[in-house]
């Protein structure tokens, strides 16, 4: 997954989301080793000490784990990955029936469509 | 660090001076081959004498442009970006092209005096040569004494105190002339020639007085040699030459303005 | 620690021209600092002020708590505007020079940057291109373990991949006791490496801000703040 970074919001809370995007997608697996902050920082291109920044909030979290020794791993705590993993897809969602409801669609009329391009995608 | 600075001044005016002195020493054997003989001159001794003399004359010319060169274009053209930003005070600048500077003049002319011999050597015998030096020795200490070797220290220290400040004169002249924004040339030929004629004047009523009668009235007293008004002389110039120095030194620290 | 660099009232005129007007600035280190403003705006006074190049009229600036000087200069690397290499030396021979003259110079680091770009070490500088001069005085840069980095206009004149390249440089240098301040007019290519921004205009500080602070606040990008802020 390749960083896509925005030009008019915070550099460092797009670096928390796509680091989250990796995290639930499996890209950075439950307990695996993260690279050094500078190898994410030349990554994405950003600055070194933007992207401690974001990890260093992804850790508050919880997601990520810092070992005095041995560096930052993604949590081991499958169950807590799942809750923010849902979490996200929870806000995603209702932002999306909120834009949904504003153009004036059902939600029936809302459930059909979704359904319809579900079944297209998955060809 | 002063040494590095002279070791790079060094390589890169020996890229100019070596090719030179080779080509003179070249030119110079080619000359004693000639045979010369003063009352008939075929063309070809002609030329090749006179390309020897261009590149004689050319040799003390280069010495003069490279000195000019290296202090403009190495410290206050763009190559000033790269040599003010070392960590090296300014002094050491100045005193790494003056030492290089009085290097390669000291240089040229021992070349210079090398290639006349070779050129000489055709027609004479070496031996009789050092004969005649030895003559020239002999008559000089008779009438000098044993002050022969103080009056040859103070040729060679007169000579060095002369060039270096002359080397500084045109130092500073340059380092004035930075001050100004649009008249840069301008300004460092006027500072020159001020400072010259200051100096001169300055040296003028030392040694001849207002009332004419100044050290040099009052030392020529003096047999068989005038030395003390010599080392007064030479002492005047090492002062001025210090001034300069200062000045240019001054110059470059407070007031450089790199393009 | 002090911060790395600090100004407090500088001022500097040049006759009646009054490049600086009274500039108050600390950059802490470990950060990476643009330097904004147009062209004339007093950018490069500010960083000639920093390496002892320029004398300030009145005001004080200091580096590591220094002044300007021989001791600042060895902690400072500098990339002018300009290309300021000699034209006699080969790319090996300025390679060698730099590290006679700082201590904290990285030949190795020098060589394998030289390697990545395709340049001969042992090509003459005269005979290179503009843009291969600029970037032999990056490397020459950035091969330096300083504490100050001082880089002026670095991404001006060079195409869009050497650009990436420089900041890619510029990154992965990175090292949390040394401090980058870029002065540039280009600002949406570096934007994003930039921890924190100054704006400067007609020898003043107009502004100073994290980059995310201005992209929260103001939820646009530093690059569109600056010509809102810039308009002619």
């Amino acid at each position: 997954m390749p960083w896509d970074l925005k030009a008019d919001r915070p550099i460092y809370t797009q670096l928390i989301e796509q680091i989250e995007l990796r995290i639930f997608s499996g890209e950075y697996p439950p307990g695996a080793r993260l690279p050094s902050v500078r190898d994410m920082a030349q990554e994405a291109s950003v600055n070194p000490n933007t992207m401690q920044r974001a990890l260093a909030k992804l850790e508050e979290d919880g997601l990520v784990v810092t070992h005095r020794t041995s560096g930052r791993t993604i949590t081991e705590d499958v169950e807590m990955i799942r809750n923010a993993k849902n979490k996200l897809a929870e806000q995603q969602i209702s932002e999306f029936l909120e834009k949904m409801q504003l153009m004036g669609f059902e939600k029936r009329e809302t459930l059909t469509l979704i359904t319809k391009m579900l079944e297209e995608m998955k060809k | 660090m002063l040494g590095k600075l002279l070791k790079y001044e060094i390589k890169a005016t020996s890229r100019v001076f070596l090719p030179l002195y080779l080509v003179l020493i070249v030119f110079a054997v080619v000359n004693s081959f000639m045979n010369f003989n003063p009352d008939d001159f075929s063309t070809s001794q002609f030329i090749t004498l006179t390309l020897y003399i261009f590149i004689l004359v050319g040799m003390f010319v280069a010495s003069f442009i490279v000195m000019i060169q290296r202090f403009y274009t190495n410290l206050l053209s763009e190559e000033g970006y790269l040599m003010f930003t070392l960590p090296v005070e300014s002094w050491k600048h100045i005193v790494s092209k003056l030492i290089t500077s009085v290097m390669w003049i000291v240089l040229s002319c021992l070349i210079a005096l090398l290639s006349i011999l070779i050129i000489a050597s055709q027609g004479i015998n070496l031996s009789e040569f050092f004969e005649s030096l030895r003559m020239i020795w002999d008559t000089a200490y008779s009438y000098f004494g044993a002050s022969l070797y103080h009056f040859i220290v103070q040729i060679i220290v007169g000579f060095i105190v002369a060039m270096v400040s002359g080397i500084l004169l045109i130092y500073v002249s340059i380092a004035i002339g930075h001050l100004s924004n649009n008249h840069k040339k301008l300004l460092s030929i006027g500072a020159f020639i001020g400072i010259y004629i200051v100096g001169q004047i300055i040296s003028a009523i030392l040694f001849i007085g207002n009332d004419g009668y100044g050290l040099t009235y009052r030392i020529t007293q003096q047999s068989p040699f005038p030395f003390a008004l010599v080392w007064e002389a030479i002492g005047i110039s090492a002062i001025f030459a210090v001034i300069y120095f200062i000045i240019t030194n001054i110059i470059l620290n407070r007031r450089l303005n790199l393009e | 620690m002090n911060a790395i660099l600090e100004c407090n009232n500088i001022k500097k005129s040049f006759g009646s021209k009054h490049a600086l007007t009274g500039i108050d600035l600390k950059v802490e280190r470990g950060r990476i600092v643009g330097l904004l403003g147009p062209n004339g705006s007093g950018k490069t006074t500010l960083i000639k002020l920093a390496n002892a190049l320029l004398v300030p009229t009145s005001g004080e600036i200091l580096i590591d708590g220094k002044k300007p000087g021989v001791e600042t200069k060895k902690v400072v690397s500098y990339l002018p505007e300009k290309t300021y290499l000699n034209n006699w030396m080969s790319i090996q021979q300025i390679i060698e020079f730099f590290s006679d003259f700082y201590s904290d110079f990285n030949s190795e680091k020098a060589y394998d940057m030289l390697k990545r770009l395709n340049l001969d070490p042992k090509e003459k500088l005269k005979n290179l291109s503009k843009g291969n001069k600029e970037k032999v005085q990056l490397i020459l840069v950035m091969s330096r373990e300083a504490q100050l980095y001082l880089l002026d206009e670095p991404i001006g004149g060079v195409d869009p991949a050497a650009r990436d390249y420089i900041l890619e440089t510029i990154i992965s240098n990175y090292n949390e006791n040394a401090t980058v301040i870029i002065s540039t007019h280009l600002i949406s290519d570096i934007e994003k490496i930039l921890d924190d921004v100054v704006f400067i205009k007609d020898g003043g500080i107009i502004l100073t801000s994290t980059v995310d602070n201005i992209r929260d606040e103001k939820g646009k990008s530093v690059d569109a703040l600056f010509r809102e802020v810039f308009k002619c």
